[in-house]
């Protein structure tokens, strides 16, 4: 992360490829300011999850370039930190990720998506996104093609995490209670708990290999 | 002997499902010829399904006993399973379209098979990415069973996002009378056999194969 702060690297790289991708959708559509919620939202969490997941990749292989992992595991301190150290980085970079990517979209589109549903979406997102990322990151950056195998290994697996996040951004876009809204942060909440204690339990064991 | 023995079976299985699905059984009133694709795409599904299980029933057993014929065993299923999956979805596809008038709609039992599919081609392109060894194995092992985990959410997340499949018709979760004549669940329970009896032989054949690879790569 100090690496990252001297360097800005992954945040030029998140800030350029999120606007890059928010442009695309908007120089496409014939009439932006028309755009119905659903597709909103849609453009919002395909901008965050492609950008995101470009981003960490660049992440992890600086890490390994740097074998900057194994200096950490060098600390004396539980291996379940380092993760959890991971996630917590990861987490404010995806969140400066989306703040670019919402004030990008309400001015390209001319529209509001900020609601109190995008608030809570955004956190339960974040915290599932970074566990998986984090996880798939390590494993990839072994490999060769790292960026395209996390790209792979992560998307198929934070499939209801996007599906949550789209809902809840829906909701706000169109100005209307959520459908099961109940039901919908169980889910993320579910996915969030469930990821969180398997892969910190699973984390040791991949570092062992 | 048990080979050929077994070969003849599962070629006269799948013979005389051909047989009873374009001539014995009767045409579905309803829907017409293309309802014949049934027989194709219901065994499909379940020998895909099948697999998926299986793979994460012998990852887990790879990673207990850390014995390598777990792991070769999973391979096979993963890839016998992917194939299954790819004939699923496509004539899943190809029955849509003139029965519900669209090619895919984002129903739940779709969505998950369709998410399961990338899952475990993300895994099988992960075997083939990462660097061959113990730790390759090890890590294939956690994947599949991280997906195995998902598979469940997925479910829920899909079943939240909207519930329009056509209900269950046969087996132990109809959940109403089935619409199938006898004809047609003997015809179904046919296919299902032949397919379940290719299935086992094409994830044995390439169980074997993946087995002397990996004896000549040691």
């Amino acid at each position: 992360m100090l690496i990252e702060l001297k360097s800005k690297e992954i945040v030029v790289t998140i800030t350029l490829f999120s606007l890059l991708v928010v442009s695309i959708f908007a120089v496409t559509s014939s009439n932006p300011s028309n755009l119905s919620a659903e597709i909103g939202s849609g453009i919002i969490w395909a901008s965050i999850v492609f950008s995101g997941s470009i981003a960490m990749s660049k992440f992890f292989s600086h890490e390994e370039k740097n074998e900057t992992l194994n200096a950490v595991l060098l600390m004396p301190v539980p291996i379940e930190l380092i993760f959890f150290g991971k996630i917590l980085s990861l987490f404010l970079f995806l969140t400066i990720s989306e703040c670019l990517i919402i004030t990008a979209f309400s001015i390209l589109f001319n529209s509001n998506p900020l609601s109190i549903y995008i608030l809570i979406a955004i956190p339960v997102f974040n915290l599932g996104f970074s566990c998986v990322v984090t996880f798939f990151g390590i494993i990839s950056s072994k490999s060769r093609s790292n960026e395209i195998l996390l790209t792979l290994l992560l998307i198929p697996i934070i499939i209801p995490l996007i599906m949550f996040a789209t809902e809840l951004t829906r909701a706000g876009l169109e100005g209307i209670a959520s459908q099961n809204f109940n039901l919908w942060l169980s889910l993320g909440i579910l996915f969030d708990i469930v990821f969180l204690v398997v892969l910190t339990f699973l984390f040791g064991k991949i570092i062992e290999q | 002997m048990l080979r050929n023995l077994y070969l003849i079976i599962s070629g006269a299985a799948l013979l005389l499902s051909v047989w009873m699905i374009f001539i014995w059984v009767p045409t579905e009133v309803n829907q017409g010829l293309i309802q014949r694709i049934l027989y194709i795409h219901v065994p499909f599904a379940w020998a895909s399904m099948v697999a998926i299980i299986a793979v994460a029933i012998t990852s887990l057993m790879f990673l207990i006993t850390k014995k390598i014929h777990w792991d070769n065993l999973a391979q096979s299923l993963a890839e016998v399973g992917v194939v299954s999956a790819v004939v699923m979805l496509f004539s899943g596809i190809v029955w849509a379209k003139p029965v519900w008038g669209i090619w895919w709609t984002g129903e739940a039992k779709l969505t998950t098979a369709l998410i399961l599919f990338l899952i475990y081609c993300a895994y099988l392109v992960f075997r083939n990415y990462f660097p061959p060894g113990g730790a390759r194995n090890r890590i294939a092992a956690i994947i599949a069973l991280i997906g195995a985990i998902d598979s469940p959410i997925i479910y829920y997340a899909a079943q939240i996002w909207q519930q329009n499949h056509p209900q269950v018709v046969v087996g132990p979760l109809a959940t109403q009378e089935s619409s199938l004549s006898s004809e047609m669940v003997i015809t179904l329970l046919t296919c299902v056999l032949a397919v379940t009896l290719m299935f086992i032989g094409i994830v044995w054949v390439q169980y074997k194969t993946i087995s002397r690879k990996g004896l000549k790569n040691v």
